[in-house]
Order: structure tokens, then sequence, then C-alpha cells
């Protein structure tokens, strides 16, 4: 039980930073872009963007403080094994987001028309290059957990004698192909949901900005690698994709992790093709010339799956790569199983729930701010200020 | 002391293997007593919000913004240092703490998102999300408070333990909510003033009762510490400390009684600032019973500490970025002492 609980609150928690880090990054970047673009110009459309940027950050930032500490409480040992590579990386990843949150984060939400437009646009990249660094960190870790590299075990923990070959270690490049995949993926997912309500509760809106568009064609795209990709991840994972689909088939009796991994697979083939036609119709919607006259019901409705179609495709490409393995999972080359604490499980079946507790508030919270933010207008948010 | 402490590690004083874990040790104190103080106010904003009127409730949670953003980042902070600096102590010091740390992360994480949530939300949402940041501060008063009785105590989990522990999250939360009062009495000059007066009244003996009785505890458990506290050495030393701590507690009642009987009565930041040393007070006290140990007479800071590499790298992170936290930290707070209220006479 204590196995199932500790993956549980695992994969939970860490899926969901994974997945609003690379939502954020998107986010910044598409921000960039179109600040350089419009070359300054404000709109409403933009200060909405802005404003979901920042709930995914402090989201973000949030889940990341309870994904560290979870991980260290159900895996005390991973830290002792482990803490003289992950510490110094984790403490880098923190730094930075807290300089980049005390510092430009605050000039681009509440400083825009103190500063001037250059200065504006200076935060807004330097904030995007932050996040950048940030995700790319968090790769690193989660990649070295896989493959440990540029370290040696001593006495039972890895010491680092080569911090580049740590940091570039063989399984960084599937970790920033997975990170460059979702990012899009998530992206134009959150587009196209935003552009469906958008469409449903309003009757005569403008096309959608370039840069829009340019993130949902290139979320088709990356939706295209979706396939390609999941097949080297399980590869990377049991060595063979074809043994997968002969499972899939139910040729051969599986073993329990191909068994959990299948299931992954299973979801994911089912999710794909619907997050496809959902970017499709977007596009055909998005450039559409007779759309202000007419918004479409049904297509609405095949859009707005998108809200869900994409996190799905992105949690379930994740959870292959992470909790594919199932029992197998191995972390810093030791199996999982030997890492969980062995506090008793009534207490980790408590964390588990505190953690889908906590999921649910997340989640719900940024969509209903996100989404119902379209029927009141740009979101508010407070300025800090001073009590005089 | 240096010389002393150096001699029995075996190591140099200049030795880095020596020293970076030491002021590592310290940069965790110092997060620790920012976590106790300026968070612990936030903590007790949360636990009097649903004893408060509707547009009180608005009013105490939007003062909260200036530095809510600096409130938070203590508990990650400290968690990651000690994490970076300490990984052999993270499974002896932490790993039997699984229930205290996910009530206090939780309770922060709660805290922080609702507050975000709040911000942005349309008028019907508002009372919602300050309901879901009081739950935080009742987590997070409840991790805290579980987190020191189990550290402090070697009591088996049995009835005296529960007591105990029922004592010290009373203690807590009191605490947390007296650091509130004090807090409010700096700002407000309205209705708001009288009750923070009654609050910080009504809770201030629970937490010398508390200090009180995590000190006894302490002692009386573990014999090291008792000695370390009694021998004729630091008995002077000791008993200095507790008159301090008396004095503290006797000053920060009568000013709230000042303003209990006038609501008028110039009393602005002294409280806060007593209220605030008397838990430091409490902290260096814990501290120098443990020091040098994590894990009493059986994990010391320099057995726990990571390799010379990664200590290296931890030091230099630190050196570099601290100044940036604290200059932004020490602006936010700032804030925090600049305004005085208007006090009419009654």
């Amino acid at each position: 039980m204590r196995l199932i609980f500790a993956q549980a609150q695992y994969g939970l928690l860490s899926s969901l930073l994974h997945t609003f880090a690379v939502l954020g990054l998107g986010l910044s970047w598409m921000l960039v872009i179109w600040d350089l673009s419009s070359r300054g110009q404000e709109s409403d459309a933009f200060r909405f963007w802005l404003r979901v940027f920042a709930l995914t950050a402090y989201c973000a930032l949030s889940l990341g403080l309870m994904a560290m500490v979870q991980t260290g409480l159900v895996l005390p040992l991973a830290v002792e094994r482990m803490g003289n590579v992950l510490g110094p990386l984790l403490l880098a990843i923190v730094l930075t987001a807290f300089v980049i949150k005390s510092t430009v984060f605050g000039v681009v939400l509440y400083s825009r028309h103190r500063v001037r437009p250059v200065m504006f646009r200076l935060a807004l990249l330097m904030t995007a290059i932050g996040f950048t660094a940030v995700v790319t960190g968090l790769s690193v870790m989660e990649s070295w957990l896989r493959a440990p590299a540029g370290a040696g075990l001593i006495d039972g923990q890895f010491r680092v004698y080569d911090w580049l070959g740590a940091i570039a270690n063989p399984q960084l490049s599937m970790q920033a192909m997975l990170v460059a995949v979702t990012t899009v993926l998530m992206l134009s997912s959150v587009l196209a949901s935003v552009w469906a309500l958008q469409t449903r509760s309003e009757t005569d809106i403008n096309l959608p900005s370039p840069v829009v568009r340019l993130f949902v064609w290139l979320g088709l795209l990356c939706t295209l690698a979706v396939l390609p990709l999941s097949q080297q991840i399980i590869e990377l994972s049991t060595g063979n994709a074809a043994a997968m689909v002969n499972v899939l088939a139910g040729e051969v009796v599986a073993t329990p992790y191909q068994l959990a991994m299948t299931q992954f697979a299973r979801a994911l083939l089912l999710f794909w093709p619907v997050h496809l036609l959902v970017l499709i119709v977007t596009l055909s919607q998005m450039t559409s010339s007779s759309l202000a006259r007419e918004p479409g019901e049904l297509a609405s409705r095949v859009i707005l799956l998108g809200s869900v179609t994409g996190p799905m495709t992105c949690f379930l490409l994740w959870w292959i790569l992470y909790l594919g393995k199932g029992p197998d999972m191995v972390l810093g080359e030791l199996p999982f199983v030997d890492l969980v604490t062995n506090v008793a499980p009534q207490y980790l079946l408590f964390g588990t729930i505190l953690c889908f507790a906590m999921a649910l508030m997340v989640v719900g919270g940024w969509m209903r701010l996100t989404y119902q933010a379209l029927s009141f207008g740009v979101m508010t948010v407070h300025r800090p200020r001073v009590l005089a | 002391m240096i010389e002393t402490l150096s001699a029995s590690t075996g190591l140099l004083a200049s030795d880095p293997v020596f020293w970076m874990p030491l002021a590592l040790f310290g940069i965790v104190i110092f997060l620790l007593a920012g976590q106790i103080v300026l968070d612990g106010f936030d903590v007790g904003c949360g636990l009097l919000l649903p004893w408060l009127e509707p547009v009180m409730r608005s009013r105490v949670l939007d003062s909260l913004t200036p530095w809510r953003g600096a409130n938070e980042s203590w508990l990650l902070l400290l968690f990651v240092v000690f994490m970076a600096a300490f990984p052999l102590g993270w499974a002896p010091v932490l790993g039997e703490l699984y229930l205290p740390i996910m009530l206090l992360v939780s309770g922060s994480v709660l805290r922080s998102l609702s507050f975000e949530f709040r911000a942005r939300a349309p008028m019907a949402q508002q009372s919602w999300w300050m309901a879901v940041f009081s739950v935080g501060a009742y987590c997070s008063a409840a991790g805290l408070g579980l987190w020191l009785a189990e550290s402090v105590s070697v009591l088996s989990y049995g009835a005296g333990f529960w007591l105990f522990a029922a004592l010290v999250l009373l203690a807590v939360g009191s605490n947390c909510i007296l650091l509130a009062a004090c807090w409010i009495l700096t700002w407000d000059a309205g209705a708001l003033r009288l009750k923070a007066a009654r609050w910080a009244r009504a809770t201030i003996r629970w937490v010398a009762a508390g200090m009180v009785a995590v000190s006894l505890i302490l002692a009386l458990t573990n014999p090291a510490i008792f000695y370390r506290w009694t021998n004729s050495a630091n008995l002077h030393v000791g008993a200095v400390w507790w008159l301090l701590m008396l004095c503290g507690f006797v000053y920060v009642e009568h000013r709230v009684r000042a303003v209990v009987r006038n609501p008028a009565a110039q009393v602005w930041r002294m409280p806060l600032v007593v209220t605030a040393a008397l838990n430091w007070f409490m902290l260096i006290g814990l501290v120098y019973s443990f020091f040098p140990f994590l894990v009493l007479d059986n994990l010391t800071v320099w057995d726990a500490a990571a390799s010379r590499e990664s200590l290296r790298w931890v030091m230099a992170g630190v050196v570099v970025v601290a100044p940036v936290l604290l200059v932004f930290n020490v602006l936010g707070y700032w804030r925090l002492f600049r305004y005085k209220p208007k006090l009419q006479s009654a």
C-alpha cells in the first residue's frame, strides 16, 4: 500500500507541477512575441493573457513547494542518496524563481504604466528567460533521476565529479523534447478553449491575434509529434515498442509494468485523435471570415473538449515516462520501492487525500478564474499598496 | 567558542568543511526565525478570519497584500536550503515528521493560492477564497504545533504525548493570534483595534504557558539538555534569559491592557516588536539546547552536511542571491512600520 500511495502522490504532484510549469513557459514566450509583434500596443486580450500567465506562475510556484517537500517526505532516502546533486540544482531553481518573482515579474504585472515601453519589454523578456531557466532546471533534475551521470556512488551517496556531465545527462534530450511538445500542447489547448468560450458568450467577436493563431498551428504540429514521441518514450523504458503493440492488441500476457504502461498508452490513443480534431476545428474557426456573423455551436463544443484533451495528453506522456514502469520504477539507480518512507500507511493515505484535494483546488481555481474572466471582462488584480 | 567547536570536530576553523555547514546552519535558523514570526502573523490573521465580520475580513486580508510575497518565501527557502546543505539530516530530522510537515506545507500552499485567487475573483467568490485561506492557516498552525511537539518530546505516542501536543497546538495557535493582534495594533485605529487588543490579552498567557511547557518537557526528558541549562557556568545566563522573557510578557500584557481600557492609547509597534523578540528568544533557546546536533546525541551539523563540492555551490548560490532577496524583503517589511494610525481620544 505504501508504494501505491507514494507513487500516487509523486505522480499527481509532479505531473501537475510539470503541466503548470510548461503552460507558464509557453505563455511567457507567447507574450514576448505578442509584445514584439504589436510594438507595445496594449489590448484587452494582451492584458487578459498577462493575468492568466501570472495566475499560472503562482500556481506553479505553490505546486513546486508542495511537490518538493512531498517528494522529500515520501522518499527521504532519495534525498540522502542524491542530495549532493539534487540539492544545489533545486536551490538554483528556487533562487532563480524568487529573484524573477521579486524583480522583473513585479514590473510585468503591476508597473506597466509606470515604466517606459522598452523597460516593460525587457522585464517581460527577462521573465520569460527566467521561467525557461527554471523549467530547464526542473528538466535536468527529472532526467538525472532516471539517468544519473557525472556523479559516482561513494558510501551510498552520489558525489558529483562533473557538473556539466550531470546537467547534460543522457536523458536530457528526451526530457527537453517532452517539455517542448507539452509546452505547445498545453498552450494551444488553453488558447483553443478560451476561444471556444468566447465564441459562445459573445455574438460579435474579432479574429484572434496572429500570435494566438501561430501557437495553435504549432500546437497542431506538436500533436502530430505526440505518437512518435510516445514510441520513443516506450522504447526507452521497455527497449521494445513493438512488444507494447502486441500487449495492446492482447496477443501476449503482459508483465505488471507493461500492464501499467499499456493502460496509459490506451488512454493516450483515445485522447490524441480527439485533440487533433479539436485543433483542426479551432484553426478552421479562427481563420473563418464568416465567424463574426455566425459562430458555430457544434464547432465551439468540439473545441471546448480541448480543455480536457490537451492536458490529458500531456499528463499521459508524462505518466508513461515516469510511472509507466509501475512497481519497477527506478530513481537514481535504486528501485522506487526501496526509497519509500516507512511511516504508517494511514499517514500516507492522509497525505494522498491532501494532495488530491490540493490538486482539485489548484486546477478548479485556475480554470474557474481563467474561463470566467471572459464573462466578467479582464481579470482584476489588487495592486500591492501601502496602508496609508 | 569557535575554537572549541573546531577542536571537537577535528577540523581547522578556517577549513571550509567546518565553516560552510556552520554558516548554512545559521542561514537555516535565520529562515526558521523569519518563518515563525513573519509568516506567523499571516497565519494568525487566517486563524482570526472566521471570527470577524465580513467587512473586517477583507480589510485584514487587503492589509496583508504588501508583504504577502515576502511572507510566503520563508518556508520554501527554509526547506530548500536545509535539503541542499544537509541532505543526510533530511531523513533523520524530517523523515518521521510526515504528518506535521505535510500539514504545514499544505497550509502554506492553500494560503498562497487562495490569496492570489481571491485577488482575481469576483465579489461573489471572495468569501469562499477567504474560507480557504482560513483553512490553510489552521493547517499551518496545526503542522507547526505538531512539529514542535514531536521535535522536543521523546515521549512515545500515548495519552501523555497527545496531552502535551494539545497544549503545544493551543500555544502555537495562540502565538500566531497574538502576533496578528499586535500587527493589527500597528495600523488600525477603529473597531478592529479594540478587538485585536482583546485577542492579544486572551492569548498571551497561553503563549507563556506553552513556552514553559516546551522548555520543561525538553529539559526533563533529555538529561544532557537539563545539565546544559543548569550547570553553574550557564545557570546565570539561563536565569537572565527567563527573566527577560518574563519582562517581555508582562510588558506586552500591560500595553494591550492599556488599549482595552482606552482604544486611543498610544500603543503602536512595540507589542509586535516585543512579541517577535519573545519568539526569537524561545527559538534561540531551543537551538542552543540542541546545538551542534540536528538529532540529539546522534547527528551533528557536520555529519549531516553535503559534500564539499556541493556545499561550495550551495554557498555560492546563497551568497549571490541573498542580497537581492534581502533587499526585496526589507523593502517589503519596511512598509510594515512606516504607517502610524491616527488615534482619536475616546
